[in-house]
């Protein structure tokens, strides 16, 4: 049955970050009454899924290598690693080293229950690899090829392991051409547990519902999502088990993709081992 | 009132995940005996062994010590409470009450310990604290009653949130299997109890309590789960008349297990998993 290798620390999960910089990302992202530029939304995303993550692997001695994390970027004549402060320059990088140097760490207040029906405001730490950047055009068929060539070095290195996780986040204006091919290519590697799985965050300004891994493109609002759509990779079966358990409406044929939503949530997909999940 | 006769011994053998230390085990074990014979709520000489088992949740911080804790809790509160099933909510809350209590204790020194060896919590970490940990609790007492005819009979009588398992096995066939009961109900969310639960109702309706009879030969086993679920893929007739082929436990020892272990999942037979075996025969050597 495939996607049901084990991710432990001596066969770990390579996961590849996608991140449109390109100039339209500083346009904002419409979704109901909020309104926040799409490179913001982004970038956020990709620092909560690195905390998600590296929570989600901790434990008492560090993070555990779980993982081998990439986060390329792709905008003006560049496609390459997006990373900020000590891992600057980096491709896969194991993720206890990711947990151990952000850029830098915000304090940043919320508001928390304070258990007796009202709220209290409590200081976090946010951990921040990357800031949002926008800047010329959308090469993502580039970006989705130089995925390819990492991917291609982890499957070889990785042969029997959990495939490969590519998650492209962008407003989908590729401008290197259509990167269908491109996207073909790369879920073409396969280990033996499975081929590459491409996930697709599209943040759009053309409004509408925020989707989230829909089987059919019917409800989506333009040609640019129904192609990130079509892009995107058939959920696996435990995957969309933990879709259904969140909530989602599922079926064999829902896919990686999301629309103007939270992504984040994906870092629950992944299966490390016996979930902390509290009595119901 | 009859002489009681000797307790089973139990055998404890457990190996951890592969690829893991051994203080990476998150699976925890724990078991006591009385050296004397008491007395029960109808005035018969009994004498107890009582046995935890708890596997800490992987993805949770400190797994390893709260299991450690709760197996040694969960024997202290059997053993208090005498016939503790008869009364599962004040046995649960006791259980609640003193692990909550313990755990407190214990986390107040891990933070000063971090402090002191220059470590203090990091941001990646203190999400996971505050949720608590996670870890199945099992556990099991066998109880030994002179009856008024002075003849010896033997019980158990366990409870279990989560999917540690207890199985009773006579002749080789799988008598009892407790709480699960077939391959297909695990998985990777069971119920646990969490260092932060102190809601005594829900554990209460969520733990579930079993007893039996035990007859000379008898076998326990107490197990987490990657081994409770080979015992039922050897076995899928639960009170049938199907044998589950058992290795030679009683001649183990904690490497010989390892190797057992090892050799299962290379077969691909066992989730590589920690694993945990407490193991007792009625009425014989162990």
């Amino acid at each position: 049955m495939p996607y049901t290798a084990e991710i432990s620390r001596t066969n770990p999960g390579c996961f590849i970050f996608l991140v449109d910089q390109s100039a339209s990302m500083s346009d904002p992202m419409e979704s109901g009454e909020t309104t926040q530029p799409r490179a913001e939304v982004v970038a956020g995303a990709i620092n909560r899924l690195l905390t998600e993550l590296s929570v989600k692997c901790a434990k008492e001695e560090g993070v555990r290598d779980y993982f081998h994390v990439a986060v390329i970027g792709y905008g003006h004549q560049h496609v390459g690693s997006a990373y900020q402060g000590a891992l600057a320059g980096r491709d896969l990088v194991p993720l206890s080293e990711v947990a151990n140097n952000p850029a830098r760490v915000e304090s940043r207040t919320k508001k928390v229950p304070d258990g007796a029906g009202g709220l209290v405001e409590t200081t976090v730490q946010f951990p921040v690899w990357m800031d949002p950047v926008t800047n010329g055009g959308t090469p993502m068929t580039r970006a989705l090829g130089y995925a390819d060539t990492l991917v291609g070095n982890w499957v070889d290195a990785h042969p029997s392991g959990f495939p490969p996780i590519v998650l492209n986040l962008t407003d989908g204006e590729s401008t290197d051409g259509d990167p269908t091919s491109a996207a073909i290519g790369l879920a073409s590697h396969a280990t033996a547990d499975g081929p590459v799985l491409l996930f697709n965050l599209h943040v759009s300004g053309s409004g509408g519902a925020p989707i989230t891994f829909p089987d059919s493109e019917e409800q989506l609002p333009d040609t640019y999502a129904k192609l990130l759509f079509q892009m995107s990779s058939v959920l696996p079966s435990h995957m969309r088990s933990y879709a259904a358990s969140q909530g989602h409406r599922v079926s064999e044929s829902t896919r990686g993709f999301v629309y103007n939503a939270d992504i984040v949530s994906i870092v629950e997909f992944l299966d490390i081992g016996t979930r902390a999940t509290e009595l119901r | 009132m009859g002489d009681i006769p000797a307790l089973p011994p139990a055998q404890w053998l457990w190996t951890q995940k592969a690829g893991s230390s051994e203080q990476e085990c998150e699976d925890a074990a724990y078991f006591w005996q009385s050296g004397e014979a008491g007395v029960d709520s109808a005035g018969r000489a009994v004498a107890s062994l009582y046995v935890a088992v708890s596997d800490g949740a992987s993805e949770s911080l400190l797994a390893r010590d709260w299991a450690t804790l709760l197996v040694r809790d969960a024997v202290e509160s059997m053993r208090l409470a005498g016939d503790w099933w008869q009364e599962l909510g004040t046995f649960v809350r006791d259980l609640m009450e003193r692990s909550a209590l313990h755990w407190d204790a214990f986390l107040t020194r891990y933070q000063a310990e971090r402090a002191t060896q220059g470590r203090p919590i990091t941001w990646y970490e203190q999400p996971g604290l505050e949720k608590g940990a996670f870890a199945t609790v099992l556990g099991a007492e066998i109880r030994a009653t002179v009856l008024d005819d002075g003849t010896t009979h033997w019980f158990w009588f366990a409870f279990a949130l989560g999917d540690s398992c207890v199985f009773q096995l006579r002749e080789g066939r799988l008598v009892e299997s407790f709480p699960v009961r077939s391959v297909e109900e695990f998985g990777i969310t069971p119920q646990l109890l969490g260092s932060r639960n102190h809601d005594v109702r829900l554990v209460a309706e969520r733990m579930r309590v079993t007893w039996g009879e035990l007859l000379p030969g008898d076998e326990l086993l107490l197990t987490t789960d990657a081994l409770a679920a080979w015992v039922l893929s050897q076995s899928t007739d639960v009170g049938g008349n199907g044998i589950v082929a058992l290795p030679a436990f009683d001649s183990f020892d904690r490497q010989d297990f390892a190797d057992w272990v090892d050799d299962q999942r290379a077969r691909g037979r066992m989730r590589n998993d920690d694993v945990t075996l407490v193991r007792m025969r009625a009425g014989s050597e162990a």
